[in-house]
């Protein structure tokens, strides 16, 4: 299929196409994000401003041991306090109330098949430091921590398990009903590995450490919950991200249905990157809280329970690869085995250990694949979402054992890569995994890096001269390109396969695929303009700027005569939402289809209003036209027209069908626990690195990517999203780790220890984009939103590897985050 | 785990030291942050210690136990301690050794298991401040020796089925 400019959809002129409709398009233009100006002025009203009259706040007593029996919990003490309000334990909580769904329910081992069961609140055992083992409700905060520290709970502490190596072992176990730690595993084998592995010249195999990264957002977790006794239902206002994929964990814990328990969440939300799926531990306690008293009950995380026992850390994996070659520089085979250290309570991502098969070979062409994992519980907080899903720690080993190879086989990295690049002329391209990637020309973008990196070394970072200079001073330069894949609109039905047991798994079709659509309302306001109900919650990715460009543009509007508003989960229809690198393209194609629909419904309340049919009169700009004479209707006529006939104003709504499910090309995709991601944004990287070999500190002294997503909607939200994920993946490559103990005692549980980069630490990013449109998608654009967490560590440690590369060390970035102190440990053995 | 230990010399004998370092009255006033400590019974203590790592300060309510008593040798304690949101469990021993010029050397070392803020919040300060604390008892302790006001030593061991810590305070 071509992937020129002509397969892209009508309406989605951007910049390069020099048309004269370009020049009127709000779409492809860096219109500034109406979300922003209520932000910086600080109008925004994010969860934490939200305190009903009357409101109750609740605190909480978290274990300090990270395995340990409860022997005793006596709350006298804490209710004898004037202000306590209430003290809610396991055993409350198990008189009313249902157990938190969990990501894996059944766990079978060759003894049976066990269970793990998740209480709002530890019921006989704690098993990480910082699990909820008692609520407590109060006038104010303040006094709600006096009357937590009344709580006396009495622990006999267990040996507590640390880390996934150790955790397979089984010899401490942290679900004693599960029988086993290890509660999901898959050894999925594509093509013929063995016969790629015995036939290629050479095997290389490398071993890598992905330590425990996740999304820290500036907004802890928050919510006020109210009960309502009259009509026996929730209002929940919290800021959880996918509100009405996962308020399946609120409604079904506290035992009501879905329409009975509403969770909104504000407009803006201070950032998420998929840590805030998994707050449902707060949302229903405050409305068990707030059911029992008959009043609001607020909970807002501090900074340390977020990141001590928020349940938002992720992946933390222990990776063994290996990589068939020929000797010419053929890549033959895959071999991908790692462990996931996913924390005591298998939460909603379990699948993130799955999404590394939408982009299993990377750019490469490469079909006989082995991928296996095993998903290991310890004594540490849960795991949920970050930014890239589980695929950075994969495209990080990946490209750790391409550079090992190259070296190996005594060719350039860089054109090894080159040689073994998915070609252009193959596109749409089937991965091994049958995930196809859309569209894209990988080789030129891995020519134009090289490009960049030869003017940096004619008087730029690399000049051969001050790279030998500061050489002299101990600070090693270098850089080594590396290649990315983004995965982008995720489906649901992937979740739902993945979930499924083996049996029903094998016996499901293609017709059995249900995904969830991306769905979107539109009214017209008297005053003519249009308002927009988004069925998803909002992070901060712009989707209010997205859908007022693209909706001005489909109606012949200005934004500002778009006003996008948001539903709750009782009135949307579940839904996927902002996850996934879904948005742009999920968005765009339900705004297009929504304008078509609100335009057939004008026009045909004006055909009606004027007795005529349909194909008399025209939509233009704003107006229905009547064809013959000329007369005309504004939208605001149109809309009290139609509220006078009917009672209320024009309104349709729109649902805009996963994008995958209309191509044949995908159905062989949507089978077995394989993940669907339709588009696949691409690029390369280059970040110049320079290490201090007597500090083990790395600086970045520029990160140049070229990059490509597709008909880029807005280029500044675009380039927006992918300084915030370099930013990110810089963090994490170099900083970020939530580091335990032996004993299971959390070391970063304050900002102090957990380092996130800081301007100090991001140098100039120098982007570049290029647009190929996805043939797949209707406006042509590709997922973007977590790109840059997903390549940039991964390039940042080949470069710190090309960088050392003088000096005898093998692979130095084997482990993320490359921190001074394992540099120094790696560099040390050199000194002695 | 975390292990301490460390050493000091002092200029008086095995003997005359003794009686200071098992006398309660003369601990609670040497150790530091201690806000109260009472002898139960020749072999219980019970005491509130504020220990302040850091940004955090909790205030410990200690039980100890003299598991191991040999004069003028070995002292040897257990003792778990409880604060909001910490907590510990440690072994202690004191060990004096006599010096060729009649002194002594007083040998101590400790393993504690700390669970809370303290270990989380504290840990890269934790060793520093406990060298800290530990040569401020002594020094306290120096100067009370010194000032020659005499102390009575009364702990004893506990009886061998009442050594268990668990037994006493579980």
């Amino acid at each position: 299929m071509s992937t020129s400019r002509s397969t892209e959809a009508e309406g989605a002129a951007h910049s390069a196409d020099g048309t004269d409709e370009e020049s009127e398009s709000f779409t492809g233009q860096g219109l500034p994000r109406v979300e922003d100006h209520r932000i910086l002025t600080g109008e925004a009203e994010y969860i934490h401003d939200i305190t009903p009259e009357n409101c109750l706040h609740m605190a909480l007593v978290r274990s300090m041991h990270a395995h340990a029996e409860i022997t005793d919990i006596d709350t006298s003490e804490a209710e004898a306090h004037p202000d306590c309000e209430l003290v809610l334990t396991a055993e409350d909580v198990k008189a009313d109330y249902n157990p938190m769904p969990t990501g894996i329910t059944e766990v079978h081992t060759d003894e049976g098949t066990g269970t793990i069961t998740e209480w709002s609140l530890a019921d006989d055992r704690a098993r990480f430091v910082g699990e909820p083992v008692v609520a407590v409700v109060a006038s104010n905060r303040y006094a709600a921590e006096d009357v937590a520290d009344l709580v006396n709970v009495t622990y006999e502490s267990l040996d507590p398990v640390t880390d996934g190596m150790t955790a397979r072992e089984d010899e401490t176990i942290v679900h004693d009903s599960a029988g086993t730690n290890i509660v999901d595993s898959e050894h999925l084998t594509f093509g013929d590995v063995d016969e790629a592995f015995a036939d290629a010249d050479q095997v290389v195999e490398g071993e890598y450490f992905w330590g425990r990264i996740s999304g820290v957002p500036l907004e802890t977790a928050g919510v006020v919950a109210q009960y309502d006794a009259d009509t026996d239902s929730f209002d929940i206002d919290c800021n959880i991200q996918l509100h009405t994929l996962v308020d399946d964990t609120i409604y079904d814990t506290l035992g009501y249905d879905p329409d009975d328990v509403r969770v909104s969440v504000p407009p803006d939300v201070g950032g998420s990157y998929g840590t805030k799926i998994a707050i449902h531990r707060y949302c229903c306690l405050a409305a068990m809280a707030s059911q029992k008293l008959d009043r609001p009950v607020k909970f807002e995380e501090d900074r340390i329970e977020n990141l001590q026992g928020g349940d938002m850390h992720c992946s933390e994996r222990n990776y063994k690869m290996r990589l068939a070659v020929d000797d010419d520089g053929t890549m033959r085979g895959l071999d991908v085995w790692f462990v996931d250290d996913f924390g005591a309570y298998p939460r909603y991502p379990v699948n993130q250990v799955l999404k590394p098969l939408s982009v299993v070979t990377n750019s490469y062409d490469l079909q006989n694949v082995s991928y296996e994992y095993e998903l290991a519980l310890t004594n540490k907080t849960s795991q949920t979402a970050y930014r890239g899903f589980g695929v950075d720690p994969h495209i990080y080993a990946l490209e750790m054992v391409v550079d090992k190879a190259a070296r190996e086989l005594d060719i350039d990295p860089t054109e090894f890569r080159r040689r073994n690049l998915i070609d252009e002329s193959d596109m749409p391209y089937t991965l091994a995994t049958n995930n196809i990637y859309d569209s894209g020309n990988y080789a030129a973008t891995l020519d134009r890096i090289e490009e960049i990196i030869e003017d940096e070394r004619d008087g730029g970072y690399l000049d051969p001269e001050i790279v030998e200079e500061k050489r002299a001073e101990g600070k090693y330069r270098g850089v080594q390109p590396s290649v990315i894949i983004e995965p982008g609109v995720s489906g649901s039905d992937w979740t739902d396969r993945q979930r499924s047991d083996r049996d029903a798994l094998a016996d499901r079709d293609r017709e059995d695929v249900t995904e969830l659509p991306e769905h979107l309302r539109a009214r017209v306001e008297s005053d003519g303009t249009v308002t927009a109900f988004l069925a998803t919650d909002s992070s901060g990715q712009g989707h209010q700027t997205l859908v007022s460009q693209l909706l001005a543009d489909e109606l012949s509007l200005l934004p500002s005569d778009i006003e996008v508003d948001y539903l709750n989960s009782a009135d949307a229809p579940t839904e996927y939402g902002s996850a996934a690198s879904r948005m742009a393209v999920m968005l765009s194609g339900a705004t297009v289809g929504v304008a078509d629909e609100l335009k057939a419904s004008v026009e045909s309340t004006a055909a009606a209003h004027w007795g005529v049919d349909s194909e008399d009169v025209v939509y233009r700009e704003g107006h229905v036209e009547r064809i013959e004479t000329g007369e005309w209707l504004s939208l605001g006529d149109i809309s009290a027209i139609e509220s006078e006939r009917d009672g209320s104003p024009t309104q349709v709504s729109y649902d805009y069908e996963h994008p995958a499910t209309a191509f044949e090309e995908f159905d062989d995709a949507f089978v077995e626990k394989l993940p669907v991601y339709p588009t696949a944004a691409f690029g390369a990287n280059a970040p110049i690195v320079e290490v201090d070999i007597n500090t083990g500190e790395v600086d970045i002294l520029v990160f140049h990517t070229v990059r490509d997503c597709g008909t880029m909607l807005n280029p500044m939200i675009v380039e927006g999203q992918a300084h915030g994920g370099i930013a990110q993946g810089i963090g994490a490559a170099l900083m970020e780790e939530f580091g335990y103990d032996e004993d299971g005692q959390p070391q970063a549980i304050t900002l102090f220890d957990y380092l996130l980069p800081s301007i100090k630490n991001i140098p100039h990013i120098e982007m570049e984009h290029t647009e190929t449109p996805s043939p797949f998608t209707v406006t042509g654009a590709k997922g973007v939103g977590e790109g840059g967490m997903i390549d940039a560590p991964a390039s940042i440690a080949t470069s710190i590897n090309a960088a050392l590369d003088p000096l005898d060390v093998d692979e130095p970035a084997d482990r993320i985050p490359v921190s001074p102190a394992h540099l120094r440990k790696r560099l040390r053995t050199l000194e002695e | 785990m975390l292990e301490f230990n460390g050493e000091n010399e002092m200029e008086q004998s095995r003997e005359e030291l003794w009686p200071y370092f098992t006398d309660p009255d003369v601990l609670a006033e040497c150790a530091p942050g201690c806000k109260e400590m009472i002898l139960e019974s020749p072999h219980e203590i019970t005491a509130v210690l504020a220990v302040g790592v850091g940004s955090v300060k909790p205030e410990f309510e200690v039980d100890a136990v003299v598991t191991r008593l040999e004069y003028p040798e070995v002292l040897e304690l257990a003792a778990t301690g409880h604060a909001p949101r910490n907590e510990f469990e440690m072994t202690a021993t004191m060990e004096m050794v006599e010096t060729d010029d009649d002194g002594t050397i007083v040998k101590w070392s400790a393993n504690a298991d700390v669970s809370g803020t303290i270990v989380s919040l504290g840990s890269r300060a934790l060793k520093s401040v406990t060298n800290r604390l530990v040569s401020k008892y002594f020094s306290d302790m120096q100067a009370v020796i010194e000032a020659g006001e005499g102390a009575e030593s009364k702990l004893q061991a506990a009886p061998e089925d009442e050594a268990d810590l668990d037994v006493q305070v579980g």
